[in-house]
Formats: C-alpha cells, sequence, structure tokens
C-alpha cells in the first residue's frame, strides 16, 4: 500500500545538490596512509582511537574512482567515521542517481520496489559497515545480509530466522538516540537504515576502527539471498579496492567469528582479487554531494572514537571502563527514575543505577559472540527504560558496536510496550497497518494483548516471523509479521518489509527518504512509547517490583544470547548481588517479570508451541565451566 | 547364520515368496506371516510329490533302503527322510559288507524339521533344490531379528524456535532420551556348488532389512526441525543389506585357491576393527587367495547409496555420489606365525558438494555440514593402511595405522581448500589368564591445530563403525554428541569416536579439519560362564588439538581432556550358539575439563539391551 505512493515520490525527488564547495584536488597517489590490507595489531578494544584525515578520505575515494572506472562503470561513494558523520558523499559523472530497493523474492509492500537516490544508499552501506564494526570484529553489508533474514544461514530451509532479525530498521533520522545536529557528535542517523546490499566495509587504521565506505551504482539495493555460493558483487569489489590501506585487520573479520557455529561473511572477494594500477584517477570536487541533515559537500575529517566530540566518551561505572553517550558537551540519557505509578511504585535512580551497573558487569564477564581474540568480554550498549518508554539512563563497553545504542533502546521499549495492560490498544490504534496485528495476536494465543503476560524482545521477536515456528518454511506469519511470498499474497514479507515493525515506522521513514531535512518526532506512528521504532530480537526484558510493570532494560552489541544474557542476568537478584546491590529488586526475581506471567508460559492453542522468554548462552562467562548461567531466574 | 548339519529335503523348494514385494510382506508380517504363506507351498509341493512318488516309485522310495530313511541315532528320536527326495545319482544297492548305501552325500546325516538349522535342511543349503549331479543349486534362507532397547543422556539444546517447557533459559536442555531399534533381517541366497568343500560358483543373495525405530526424547525441536512436531518420533524403513551376485572365476590351485567377482550391494570391512570403511554398499568387488589361502586380496569399487538417516539403512536408491575404491591383501603369518598383516590403498571421492543443499528426512541439513561458512564441498583423500591382527606367543594384538592424504576442494571451517595430511594410529594388547583376558588399547587421531593454515591434519574415516576399545559398549562410540552452539552439527556420532563435527555419521560429508582424538584404554573381559561374559572398559579421552572446537564455539579456552568412559556389558548365549543373544551394557562418560568446557559437568550415561534372535 506505501508502495505506490512512495516510488512516485522518489523518483521525482532529488535531494543532492551539486556543489563545487571541499578541499584541494591534488591528493597522493598510491599505497596507502593507513594499514596496510588486513595486518592485524593486536586490537581489542584497547588500542587508542584514530581518524580518517581529509587527505585519507580523498585517497579512499580516489581508490574507489579508479576500481569503479576499472570496471567501466560509475559510482556514488559515501565515506563515514565510526559514529556516521559523513566525511564525503561523491557521485561520479554517469552514475546512477537511484536505485531500487528489492530483496528480489517476489515480495510486495513496505520498502520494497521502492526507488531511492544513490547517495541514500550509499550512506546506509557505509554507515552498516561502521556501525556493526568495531576493534574486536569487522563486520560488512554482507554479513548484515546473513543474519537479517528468515532463515539463518539465508538460502536454507528450517533453519530460524537471522538472528538480527529487523535490525536493519534502526538508526533513522526520526530515533531520539541518532543525532541530527551540525557537530560530530553521533551516532547519526542513516537514511535507509542499516544495510544488507553488499558493497559497504568498515575501514581500520593501526587496527581501529575509523569509518566505513559505501558503495552504490548497481541499481539494486538488496541482499544476498544465499550463501551457497560465492558471488563476486561489483560493489563490494570497488569498496575492497577503495579501502587497500584501510582495511580490517584479518584476524577481524567476520569470517573468523563464528555464531552458533557458523562463520559470518565479511566479503566474497579478497584482496588479493582486486588491483589497482600504480597511478590513482584523480576526484573531481564538483562530484561532491550535500544531503540535508547528512552532509555537505565537502571532504572533511572524521572524529576520534570515545572522545567527547564523538557523542561516545570513555568513561567508568561500577569500577569498570564504560562510555557515556555526549551531545558534543553533556551527558546524553543521564541517570533518572521513572515515572511513579499507582501504589507508589517506580524505577529509582538508585534501581536505574544499580541495572545500569548489573548488565554492564555482567556484560564484562560474559564471553562475546562476535568478537575477537575469543575469550574477551562482550561490548554492549545498555538502555534503562520507564514503562512508558522513557530513557532512565544509558551506558555502554567501551568499543562496543555504535548499532546497539538506538537498538538497545528500541528493544528496551518493545518489551516495555508490549507487557503493557494497554499494549493491545495501542498497537491497534496505529494508522496504516497491514494487518489487524493485535487481533491476529489474540488469535493465536487466545488471550489479548493486555499485559496478563508479559514479553521480552525475544518473545516478540517469535511473533514477528514471517514462519512461525520460525524457520519452518510454509508456514503461516507470526502475528506480527506478513506472509512469506507464495505462502501469501500481496502485502508479503521481506526484509524490506517486515510487518508491524515497518508498518509502524513506515511513514516516519518515508518522510526521512523523501524529504531527509525534516525532523519526523517519533519513529512509530502511536508516538513516544516506540519513540525510536519497534525491534524484534533478542536481548529487552521487561522490569517489574511486585506484578507492577516499572520499566524495561534493553541490550545490544554482541551476540543475541548475549544480550539477552546481559538484559536478563542483569536484571535478575544473581547479577545485581554480584554487581553489589543486594538491596536492590525483589529478593528473589531481582526485577525480572515473575515467572508465571512471561511468555513463554502462554499455553497456546497451537500443541507443542511455546513462546520464548530468555535464551542464555552456552558457556556464558568467560573462563567459566557453568553451562546454565541463568537456570532458575 | 546357518547350522551345521543335517537337513530335509523338498523335491523341489517352494519358492512361493522370490519377488521382493512378497518379501516385503514377509517381514511385515513378521516371521509367521511368512511362514503362513510357506507352508501351503510347502504342502502343495508335498502332495506333488506323492503323486511323482506314486508314479515312479522304482527312483525313489522302493529304491532306498528303509534303513536310510528310518535311521536312528542314539540321542535323538527317529526322523524320517522324506519319500520323495532329489535324486542326483541312483541309490547304491545295499551290500552284505555292512556299509549302507545312500543316493547321495548330501543325506549321509541326519534330517531335521524345515525350522531347525542344525541338521540337513534344505532352507539351509544343505541339500540342493535343483539341478543335474555335479551343477546342484543349493538355497539358503535366514532371518534376524535384532530388537534394541536404550536409555541415554546426551547433551541437547533446547528448541531455539519453541521450547517443551517453560522457563528454559539457558541452551542446554534435558538430554534423556529412550531409543527403539527393531531390525529384521532376511537374507536368501541361491548357491550354485557345494559350499562344504570349495567355494561355491555362483551365488546370489538377497537380504531386504526391516527396521522400526522410535525414539522419545525430552526436548522439541530434536527430531525434527519443525519444534512442533514434538518429542517423540517413530519411524520406519525397507531396504536392502545385501544385493549381489558372486561369480567364482576361477580356481587358482588344486586346495582351492580362487578368485572371484562379486557385484551388487555387499559388506565389505577395509580392515580389521572397522576404522575406515564398513559398510554395506552397491559395488564390484574382484578378490581372491593364492598360496593356500595364506594371501587375500581384494580390489573393489563401491559407489555408496545414501542413507536413510534414521534407520541408517541404505535407501533405494539414492546416491551418495561418494566412491571408494580399495585393494587390500592380507598376508597370514607374516611378522609372526599365528599373525596376519594386511596393506590397504583406499581412496575415496565425495563429489556430492555438486548436488546442492541435502537435507534428512527430518528435515535438518546434512550437506553441507552447518558449520563454518557451509558452502559446499568434494573430498579426494587417499588411505595408505598397515594393519595386524593376531599373537605373539600369548600376546594377543590388533594393530592399524593409516595415513591419508588428500583435498577437500572447500572445507567450511577453513573457508578454503585444504590438503588433507592425516593419520591414525591404534593398537590392542591382550593377554589371557584362565578365563580373564586383560585388554589395553590405545588410539590417536590426529587433529587439526590450525584451522586457517590450508592444511586439513584432523584425522576422519569414510564410513567407520569400529569395534576397539569397548566398541558399542562405551559412551563415547555408541554415542552421538550434538555440538550444541557450535553449529546444526554432531561432534561426534554413533558407532564412532572420531570427532568430525559430521552432522550424521549416514549421510554428513567427512571433515578433516577436526579435532582429532587420544584414547587410552584398559579392558579386563571375564568368561564368568560358558554362556556369558563380562566386558568391562576403563578409558579416557582427549581431544589431540582443540583450535576447531575453539573456533566454532568462540570458545578461546577448551580444554583437551574429555575425560572418563567406564562401561560394562554381559553378553549372554544361553543355547552356546548365535541363534539367541542377549547383550545388556551400559557406559558413563564422568567429565574432565574439555567436556565441561563444551557440555558443563553432567556425567553421562547410557544403558542398553539388545535381543538378537537367528535362523
Amino acid at each position: 500500500m506505501f508502495r505506490n505512493r512512495f516510488v512516485s515520490l522518489l523518483v521525482l525527488t532529488t535531494t543532492c545538490a551539486l556543489s563545487s564547495c571541499g578541499g584541494g584536488g591534488s591528493g597522493s597517489s598510491g599505497s596507502g596512509s593507513g594499514g596496510s590490507s588486513g595486518a592485524n595489531y593486536g586490537c581489542d578494544g584497547g588500542c587508542a582511537h584514530q581518524a580518517l584525515s581529509t587527505d585519507d578520505v580523498r585517497q579512499i575515494l580516489r581508490q574507489a574512482v579508479t576500481a569503479t572506472s576499472q570496471l567501466g562503470k560509475a559510482g556514488t561513494f559515501a565515506v563515514v567515521d565510526r559514529v556516521g558523520n559523513v566525511l564525503a558523499l561523491y557521485q561520479m559523472t554517469g552514475a546512477p542517481g537511484t536505485t531500487t530497493i528489492t530483496a528480489q523474492i517476489g515480495a510486495a509492500g513496505g520498502l520494497e520496489g521502492a526507488v531511492v537516490p544513490s547517495t541514500l544508499a550509499a550512506i546506509s552501506k557505509a554507515g552498516t559497515g561502521a556501525y556493526l564494526s568495531s576493534q574486536g570484529n569487522a563486520f560488512s553489508t554482507r554479513t548484515a545480509s546473513q543474519i537479517i533474514q528468515e532463515h539463518y544461514l539465508p538460502g536454507q530451509s528450517n533453519q530460524p530466522g537471522g538472528p538480527l532479525f529487523g535490525v536493519q530498521f534502526s538508526q533513522f533520522s526520526c530515533s531520539d538516540v541518532t543525532l541530527e545536529t551540525s557537530n560530530s557528535a553521533g551516532p547519526r542517523p542513516l537514511p535507509l537504515g542499516l544495510a544488507g546490499d553488499p558493497g559497504g566495509l568498515p575501514l581500520y587504521k593501526n587496527g581501529d576502527l575509523v569509518g566505513a565506505i559505501g558503495v552504490e551504482f548497481d541499481g539494486l539495493y538488496t541482499v544476498d539471498r544465499g550463501v551457497a555460493n560465492t558471488d563476486t558483487d561489483d560493489e563490494e569489489r570497488v569498496a575492497l579496492s577503495a579501502s587497500v590501506g584501510f582495511a580490517a585487520p584479518a584476524e577481524r573479520v567476520g569470517d573468523n567469528i563464528s555464531l552458533d557455529g557458523r562463520s559470518l561473511r565479511f566479503a566474497y572477494l579478497s584482496y588479493g582479487d582486486v588491483t589497482l594500477p600504480e597511478t590513482l584517477d584523480e576526484i573531481n570536487d564538483a562530484n561532491l554531494q550535500s544531503v540535508s541533515r547528512y552532509c555537505r559537500a565537502e571532504i572533511r575529517g572524521g572524529v576520534p572514537f570515545g572522545s567527547v566530540a564523538s557523542g561516545f566518551a570513555d568513561s567508568s561505572r561500577a569500577g569498570v571502563p564504560s562510555m557515556i553517550l555526549t551531545n558534543g558537551g553533556g551527558q546524553r540519557f543521564p541517570t533518572r527514575a521513572g515515572r511513579p505509578l499507582p501504589g507508589g511504585v517506580q524505577l529509582s535512580g538508585a534501581d536505574v543505577d544499580a541495572l545500569l551497573d548489573s548488565a554492564l558487569l555482567t556484560a564484562n564477564r560474559a564471553r562475546a559472540a562476535i568478537r575477537t581474540p575469543r575469550d574477551t568480554a562482550a561490548r554492549v550498549t545498555i538502555f534503562v527504560v520507564d514503562d512508558q518508554g522513557t530513557p532512565l539512563g544509558a551506558t555502554r563497553s567501551q568499543d562496543a558496536p555504535v548499532f546497539g545504542a538506538d537498538v538497545a533502546l528500541q528493544k528496551a521499549r518493545t518489551a516495555a510496550l508490549f507487557s503493557s495492560s494497554d499494549a493491545g490498544g495501542v498497537i491497534g490504534s496505529a494508522p496504516g497497518l497491514a494487518r489487524n496485528y493485535a487481533g491476529e495476536y489474540a488469535a493465536f494465543t487466545g488471550i489479548p494483548l493486555n499485559g496478563s503476560y508479559v514479553f521480552n524482545s525475544r518473545s516478540v521477536g517469535n511473533m514477528a516471523r514471517p514462519f512461525l515456528p520460525d524457520g519452518i518454511d510454509g508456514t503461516a506469519p507470526g502475528p506480527f509479521s506478513l506472509p512469506f511470498p507464495g505462502v501469501g499474497v500481496g502485502n508479503t514479507w521481506s526484509p524490506f518489509n517486515t510487518g508491524l515493525q515497518f508498518d509502524l515506522i513506515a511513514a516516519a521513514v518515508l518522510s526521512g527518504v523523501t524529504n531527509p531535512g525534516g525532523v519526523p518526532s517519533s519513529c512509530a506512528s502511536i508516538g513516544v512509547r516506540l519513540r525510536n521504532g519497534m525491534q524484534i530480537f533478542a536481548g529487552a526484558v521487561p522490569l517489574f517490583r511486585g506484578e507492577t510493570l516499572i520499566g524495561a532494560i534493553g541490550v545490544s552489541g554482541d551476540g543475541i544470547n548475549q544480550d539477552d544474557l546481559v538484559a536478563f542476568y542483569g536484571a535478575s537478584r544473581r547479577g545485581l548481588d554480584y554487581a553489589g546491590h543486594t538491596g536492590s529488586g525483589d529478593v528473589t526475581l531481582g526485577f525480572n517479570a515473575p515467572q508465571e506471567r512471561r511468555a513463554d508460559h502462554i499455553d497456546l492453542p497451537t500443541p507443542q508451541l511455546r513462546l520464548r522468554y530468555s535464551n542464555c548462552p552456552e558457556g556464558p562467562f568467560i573462563r567459566d565451566n557453568d553451562q546454565n548461567g541463568c537456570e532458575g531466574l | 547364520m546357518r547350522g551345521r548339519g543335517f537337513r530335509q529335503v523338498w523335491r523341489r523348494l517352494p519358492l512361493g515368496c522370490e519377488s521382493l514385494p512378497c518379501l516385503r510382506g514377509w517381514a511385515l508380517g513378521g516371521l509367521w506371516a511368512c511362514a503362513s504363506l510357506f507352508v501351503p507351498n510347502f504342502a502343495f509341493a508335498q502332495e506333488e510329490s506323492s503323486a511323482e512318488a506314486v508314479a515312479t516309485p522304482a527312483q525313489t522310495a522302493d529304491a532306498i533302503p528303509q534303513e536310510v530313511l528310518e535311521r536312528s541315532f542314539a540321542d535323538r528320536p527317529t526322523e524320517r527322510f522324506p519319500e520323495t527326495v532329489y535324486e542326483s545319482v541312483q541309490p547304491i544297492e545295499s551290500s552284505s559288507s555292512g556299509f549302507i548305501a545312500v543316493p547321495d552325500r548330501w543325506r549321509m546325516f541326519y534330517a531335521g524339521k524345515w525350522y531347525d538349522p542344525y541338521n540337513q535342511n534344505v532352507l539351509k543349503g544343505d541339500i540342493p533344490v535343483f539341478g543335474a549331479p555335479g551343477e546342484e543349486w543349493f538355497f539358503e534362507a535366514s532371518i534376524i531379528s535384532d530388537s534394541m532397547f536404550e536409555a541415554h543422556r546426551i547433551p541437547v539444546p533446547v528448541g531455539s524456535a519453541s521450547t517443551k517447557r517453560p522457563n528454559s533459559n539457558d541452551v542446554f536442555g534435558d538430554g534423556d532420551q529412550t531409543v527403539f531399534q527393531q531390525n529384521v533381517i532376511t537374507s536368501f541366497s541361491l548357491i550354485k556348488g557345494d559350499t562344504a568343500f570349495k567355494p561355491p560358483d555362483f551365488e546370489l543373495r538377497v537380504a531386504p532389512i526391516f527396521n522400526f525405530n522410535h525414539v522419545e526424547a525430552e526436548e522439541d525441536g530434536l527430531l525434527k526441525a519443525d519444534p512442533t512436531y514434538g518429542s517423540s518420533r517413530s519411524d520406519n524403513y525397507v531396504g536392502f543389506q545385501e544385493l549381489f551376485a558372486d561369480i567364482h572365476l576361477a580356481n587358482l590351485s588344486d586346495r582351492y585357491d580362487f578368485v572371484s567377482m562379486r557385484g551388487g550391494i555387499q559388506q565389505f570391512n577395509s580392515d580389521f576393527r572397522g576404522f575406515l570403511y564398513n559398510d554395506n554398499q552397491p559395488g564390484a568387488r574382484f578378490f581372491g587367495d593364492y598360496d593356500d589361502n595364506k594371501t587375500q586380496f581384494n580390489l573393489a569399487w563401491f559407489s555408496r547409496l545414501d542413507k536413510d538417516v534414521n534407520s541408517g539403512i541404505n535407501t533405494l536408491f539414492n546416491d551418495r555420489h561418494e566412491d571408494v575404491f580399495v585393494a587390500n591383501a592380507y598376508r597370514q603369518d607374516l611378522i609372526a606365525l599365528g599373525h596376519t598383516t594386511m596393506f590397504s590403498v583406499i581412496h575415496r571421492a565425495d563429489t556430492a558438494g555438486n548436488q546442492g543443499y541435502k537435507y534428512d528426512t527430518n528435515n535438518f541439513l546434512v550437506r553441507p555440514t552447518a558449520i563454518g561458512d557451509q558452502l559446499p564441498k568434494n573430498i579426494y583423500s587417499t588411505y595408505f593402511g598397515l594393519g595386524g591382527d593376531g599373537h605373539f606367543g600369548r600376546i594377543n594384538t590388533t594393530t592399524q595405522l593409516y595415513y591419508v592424504m588428500g583435498s577437500e576442494s572447500h572445507n567450511p571451517i577453513a573457508h578454503e581448500q585444504v590438503n588433507i595430511n592425516a593419520g591414525m594410529a591404534a593398537q590392542e594388547v591382550s593377554y589371557d589368564v584362565n578365563w580373564i583376558r586383560f585388554r589395553s588399547s590405545v588410539l590417536w587421531a590426529s587433529g587439526d591445530s590450525d584451522p586457517y593454515d590450508g592444511q586439513a591434519t584432523g584425522f576422519d574415516a569414510i564410513f567407520e563403525n569400529p569395534n576397539f576399545a569397548g566398541g558399542d559398549l562405551a559412551y563415547w562410540q555408541r554415542e552421538g554428541l550434538p555440538f550444541v552452539g557450535g553449529g546444526g552439527t554432531n561432534l561426534i556420532n554413533r558407532n564412532s569416536f572420531f570427532p568430525n563435527f559430521r552432522p550424521t555419521k549416514e549421510m554428513g560429508q567427512s571433515n578433516f579439519v577436526n579435532p582429532g582424538l587420544r584414547l587410552y584404554n584398559l579392558g579386563v573381559d571375564f568368561e564368568l560362564l560358558p554362556e556369558l561374559k563380562l566386558v568391562t572398559n576403563y578409558s579416557y579421552l582427549q581431544f589431540d588439538q582443540t583450535a576447531t572446537l575453539e573456533v566454532l564455539r568462540q570458545d578461546g579456552s577448551i580444554d583437551r581432556n574429555i575425560g572418563w568412559d567406564l562401561s560394562a556389558g554381559f553378553l549372554y548365549r544361553p543355547l552356546l550358539t548365535n541363534n539367541v543373544v542377549i547383550r545388556v551394557g551400559s557406559g558413563v562418560l564422568i567429565p574432565e575439563q574439555g567436556q565441561e568446557n563444551l557440555f558443563g559437568n553432567q556425567t553421562n550415561y547410557h544403558a542398553f539391551t539388545n535381543l538378537i534372535l537367528q535362523y
């Protein structure tokens, strides 16, 4: 239903104006000034943060232009720093001005079929490479593609959905986490969310993540549908060429990281597959682009991560290194109390600090799933919200990937909203829904969505998959999702049309694409309860005092089971005690929900089906043989 | 399988059940349904024979002296051969010299009922069923019922999309399971030539196998990919255990050294203990012996069938896309008198990587394995084996060495083509003191210390079925252990001890980037009674290298020590034959650090009972 309106708007809209401002045009040629290809520096989160200089950015652009010309093509390139500042947006003469969003699975609705400016696609692709990576892991848009689809791995039958299913719908400009200010503080928004279209790679200097390159020219903004092959993607080839001299450390790339025994994919090509000539093509500064709210037509240097100016300042909490979010000056999301609820219960400021301490210390003990070297700690972003989704505090591990900031808050708000007594009413009142999702939930469970049972983001995610049970081909969709193409017709599921999650934010996302300069006050059409949108994978639990929902804690940045552990164990009596907050929360449950009200206690009419609640990982803690860290919580 | 001795004769074999559908009907209905099909034909044959007997009295009853037909042994009741008997030669007149004339040498002995395999029985190939003198054809039938019930505990995950119980907050779930397997193996052979004195000239054998299996688990999503299927599964399958023709090509000496060719589904074991390839697969095998049977050899090619995953039986007839080529020779009394030495070269070409994704009947991905990057692969590996079996004086020994080289076109853990360069060594030494046998066994299967170096140095077999260091009594050999948290595969599989990350031994592909194994075993066997044997085993297990475990589990501190594998079992043969065999066994795997790193500190166990009835 959005599709026609969207396409007609977008094809007529040009948001980028040509400009001739910018720095000098004579860059050095040839070898890189950053790290050599794939060299290892042993950085695991503790290395000093670096930044791309304007010369670095220029060299990266020249390498991109040269490699694209070698292919006989013309492309659009974005270079961003780690917090999403667009350091340059460059469109070669003759490059396709638009690209079409499609997963190529015959789906319709949502963003499927939308034609969007190539510049926005390039920014999202670059931002994905930067936001998903860290000193401990180098992920690309191809990695993202692998973990957001209906099966993990994509192309295989009867495998559950990707672990970060739904993460693509985050980082939008409508979020209250992303910053649109003119200073350099991030995280900056990504116009299309996170991208799964190959051609976005992170950039490193001396082992530190300093940004990413995004390449768009093939006219398709899509996902890699199968992992049974190693297709060669020209955009990926150019991104690899562009990152020569700034390559991810070989030991950090996704290929060396196993998620549930499956290694992630960084790129199908390697640096050995790309060659650059001795002399690089010059770039024409007249081809630098500006996009309102994202970038001016200029080349600028990046900002070192961890500095106040980056929006992520190093700090400490509970005796361990941490990070606070800043707006370039003051701390964002400082600790505060939640709203008072009937009966005088609320999350006090001390409760919030106890939860943040406990969760951060849990992360600090947890064995990272997505980082190398192995046996290093998980690094995550943690948000606590009250029952209305109001942020009450935030903390981060140092070097945690940036994407987790927005996602942790999305997850927390999702857990809070869906566990609320008015959840069904709020969702049912949202405009423009493709299905009566609250009604579908009631039909699926036999009970209304009214807080009688409570949900963490994993339970909500179970019901937001195109197949139910998750991953079993040919089955009907979960109540918050849409039918898979072929199972259903018309408005069907794709990574660009995920059902309730996308429907809630559709208007804001479209507005952000067609008019990037506009400032939507909220991503979700239902207002502040899901201000930055809904998230549908694990890593948040609702918080309770007695039988009363008082908020939620959301975690993002490592594997989903690790995120779940940090939230669920962090909110538990065990976690709080470990952090020394023995007086906070219930004497047995901590801040966790009463067991019998959790979603995994719902006796579904469908035999043998049970929603999941929390699922902590195998061997959750570093160098600890305990396999059942969350037993009985 | 067949009894020795004396048989009963019919004029014609009542082969009412030669066709496959009929045979399948037999087993489905069970042994007695089989008999009911069988008996009317038998009766008919008897009547027909009686009619002929009337028509040609001179050739049969009248010509055979009564004392031949009604011989009485001191300890047995009088049994009478049928009056209509197979006539290969005219009976010799009885003489006054005290010799008793018999019509042919197959009737020199005592005749049994059709269900008696221990006396002359036409169903056991003791008496020809047709053919001219010197061209006799024999028929052999057998039926084996193998019933196995087992309870075990293995590490299992809770369902990822749905769990059986609420509050399943961790990955590991309840691993208690029970398994029931009922196999009925029927075998029918048509043999030309007297098998008692020389190799048969020709043999046709059909051995359909019928399986029923039932598993009860405690978690959903283990038995079928769809968790709503539940935690209980029944299945059945029918396939061929054997289906071959065997042609005796030539005798090489007057002591019946021979060469033969066998084509079709046939059992073949690559070595003394089934370390490398021990399977029933279609192929062509040229084999024989010379030098008074002191040297034996095989040249074989097998083109493997895929297997049904729940029964382990060959499919009808899905190609596994794996060819195995074997050249081996055994030499008796080499090194020492009573010690047989074996040399072998075995090549395997597994091209299943060209076939796309393969799912088993439970909808789990089996090829390529759901680990690493999961790109398809072909495997070309050549094994060089040196084995020995026998005794040095009073010391019994079995030895096997394998070196394997070759390549995997793309190893999913290494993410690249790898060169295979691996080996294994195993030795068992035993010594008998009166009725007690003391055994000591060691096994080393090389592991891979660096998955990313382009070298695959973890040993893996083709289709092993090892009988070593306790065999299927031992937990580590008997049970398959899901590699929870490390991918959709198993660490080890049933009837194997190589930790190779195959999703199933039956359908998965070999993988030479693996941890390898070190096994140290002490065993004591007690012959408590002629009918009763007690076998005990004490094994300590280690991974050879833990790098691959650490990669797949994304865990940098997995220890080498797996733990103690303790097992004991009784073998009871109440009749002192193999017609009734009862096995009862149990084992535990007591974890050490490495297993605790992977699966926690739970002690896993198994207990099984196995009843084998054989005709």
